[in-house]
């Protein structure tokens, strides 16, 4: 939300949103208009957010897709901030912020998936729980043709360690017949 | 040639008066060894598998089978005959010196019957998984289903001194979790099998057969039957010596021919099988002989199959008929799977599906317990005390 004051003395000030309750008053002479604010914020966010969907496509190997974005929704998107801002650093630090941050995603990603995959692999329950969570509309959809395919009764496989527990709570078992 | 003998007295020897009385206490904490090696033991009564590796990754360091079976070395025997010369061989170089070792094996019937020979055993496991001796060994340890308290007190004993903890599970619910394809979990058409199927793991000394359900096996959902690899051998040579009378085999040849041929079903007349009697070469039709053996299996286990299938919900059976898998060594009985599907279908179940595990059946229950010890909590694991 933005709200703009017009004192008569020809300042103004502004108080940007109130999120998280908290509102920040700028001096408008530090600051351009009010609208060109806007205007740049908006053009530069749509660049930003293009650029870096150029970025992941590159990431994940999609170098056609990417030239692609890159040449066309990119390019307007880019021309436009131009327009609003003429701010040749601006500018580069933008695109070099957005290539940074898909840069350290991927590490990032790198380093977790084998991460989750083991603790997937060693904790049955949660594969089973996630798979609980999304499954609803699948199996609505993969309606099973064959007895083979329907779901177990117990829905929710307990982890190794629940099953060595539920031996545990076992005390004695009978003698062998 | 001097018939190959193993000592197999009767299941109920007694623990050696100098075994330490045990006591167990539930883990509260790391022992101040630096390194811990786990293991997932098999013990069987004719093969057991251990693998092992270090706690904190996946890695599976060792992977061994080894004949249960202990060779001590005969009194007089010339320097260098016995490699290294030692005084007492293990699993396959036991067999392999037989002439100069008594064989003795340390389980009968699935449980301990040699208590001197099986904590020998359990040595030589460990230093399979700790070569250096350092380590702390926390095992699991597949027993048969249903496994008295006392079967579970021997095992204990017995393992007193040579792992640090340990932990008893019912081998056919660790055949389901060593046969579980982890890498499938969550896929739409994979049935875990620990959610529900029904394991038959037919062994060297019992058959258990295990409902699991999801839950951990209750001694309702668990039958094992004395009867398995060893009894068919017994009929086998009971029968050869009835029709070929002085033939001399081995139960090591015995048992050769049963893995080689042995079958269920309809009889397989002419079956000829290739031997070597008093260094001549014959030919004995073993047709018949092997039929009845292989029959005498299927006859104790189709009763307490089709006893647990009762047993289960009638939400979860359809699927579970569907799930009915065949492992350890009797899974590789010719036939096996087709007639007990068959027995079943004829009996008007539902649309049964019998399978075999696979050619990796002698591991499962040992990978079953690797991935228990891998997933049990600290203070899930017993500290043998002394």
């Amino acid at each position: 939300m933005l709200r703009i004051k017009s004192p008569a003395d020809g300042f103004y000030s502004e108080t940007i949103g109130s999120t998280a309750g908290l509102a920040l008053t700028l001096n408008s002479a530090e600051l351009p208009s009010p609208l060109q604010f806007l205007s740049e914020t908006s053009q530069w966010d749509d660049a930003r957010r293009i650029y870096r969907r150029v970025c992941v496509l590159r990431a994940t190997g999609k170098n056609h897709e990417a030239a692609e974005l890159e040449n066309t929704e990119f390019a307007r998107a880019l021309a436009a901030a131009r327009i609003a801002s003429n701010n040749g650093d601006e500018e580069a630090a933008v695109l070099a912020a957005e290539a940074e941050r898909v840069t350290s995603a991927c590490v990032l990603a790198e380093l977790l998936a084998p991460l989750l995959a083991e603790r997937l692999r060693a904790e049955p329950v949660t594969a089973a729980a996630l798979q609980s969570v999304e499954a609803p509309v699948i199996r609505e959809k993969e309606k099973p043709a064959t007895p083979a395919s329907v779901r177990p009764t117990p829905e929710k496989v307990p982890s190794i360690a629940d099953l060595i527990d539920g031996m545990l709570s076992q005390e004695t078992f009978p003698s062998r017949p | 040639m001097i018939p190959a003998s193993v000592e197999k007295p009767v299941p109920a020897a007694a623990i050696p008066t100098n075994a330490p009385n045990v006591t167990v206490a539930r883990s509260t904490g790391t022992s101040a060894k630096t390194k811990t090696v786990l293991v997932g033991f098999d013990f069987g009564t004719n093969k057991s598998c251990v693998l092992a590796g270090t706690a904190g990754n996946n890695d599976i360091a060792v992977s061994k089978v080894v004949p249960t079976v202990v060779g001590y070395v005969k009194d007089g025997i010339v320097d260098g005959i016995v490699a290294g010369n030692r005084s007492i061989l293990f699993g396959d170089d036991a067999l392999q010196n037989m002439l100069h070792v008594r064989l003795v094996a340390p389980l009968a019937d699935g449980v301990i019957a040699q208590p001197d020979s099986a904590r020998d055993f359990l040595k030589h496991i460990r230093s399979l998984a700790d070569p250096t001796g350092t380590a702390e060994i926390r095992a699991v340890v597949g027993i048969p289903a249903n496994a008295t308290e006392q079967a579970r007190e021997d095992i204990r004993r017995c393992a007193y001194g040579i792992f640090d903890r340990i932990l008893l599970i019912p081998e056919p619910f660790l055949a389901a979790l060593g046969y579980r394809d982890d890498g499938r979990l969550g896929q739409p058409n994979y049935i875990d099998p620990v959610v529900n199927s029904l394991f038959i793991d037919i062994g060297g000394g019992t058959s258990d057969i295990c409902l699991v359900q999801g839950y951990f096996p209750k001694p309702d959902d668990q039958i094992s039957i004395a009867f398995a690899g060893d009894a068919i051998d017994q009929i086998l040579r009971e029968d050869l010596n009835r029709i070929y009378p002085n033939n001399g085999l081995s139960t090591t040849k015995v048992r050769e021919i049963k893995e080689a041929n042995g079958y269920v079903g309809p009889s397989r007349k002419p079956l000829d099988v290739k031997v070597v009697i008093g260094g001549k070469s014959h030919t004995l039709e073993l047709g018949d002989v092997l039929a009845r053996a292989g029959n005498a299996l299927i006859d104790k286990i189709y009763p307490a199959l089709t006893t647990l299938i009762q047993r289960a919900s009638s939400d979860s059976v359809v699927t579970l008929l569907q799930n009915i898998i065949i492992t350890g060594g009797g899974s590789q009985i010719k036939g096996i799977d087709t007639l007990l599907q068959k027995k079943l279908t004829d009996d008007g179940y539902e649309n049964p599906k019998v399978r075999i595990a696979g050619q990796d059946y002698k591991r499962y229950v040992a990978l079953g317990a690797l991935k228990a010890a891998r997933a049990a909590r600290e203070n899930q694991w017993q500290v043998l005390l002394g």
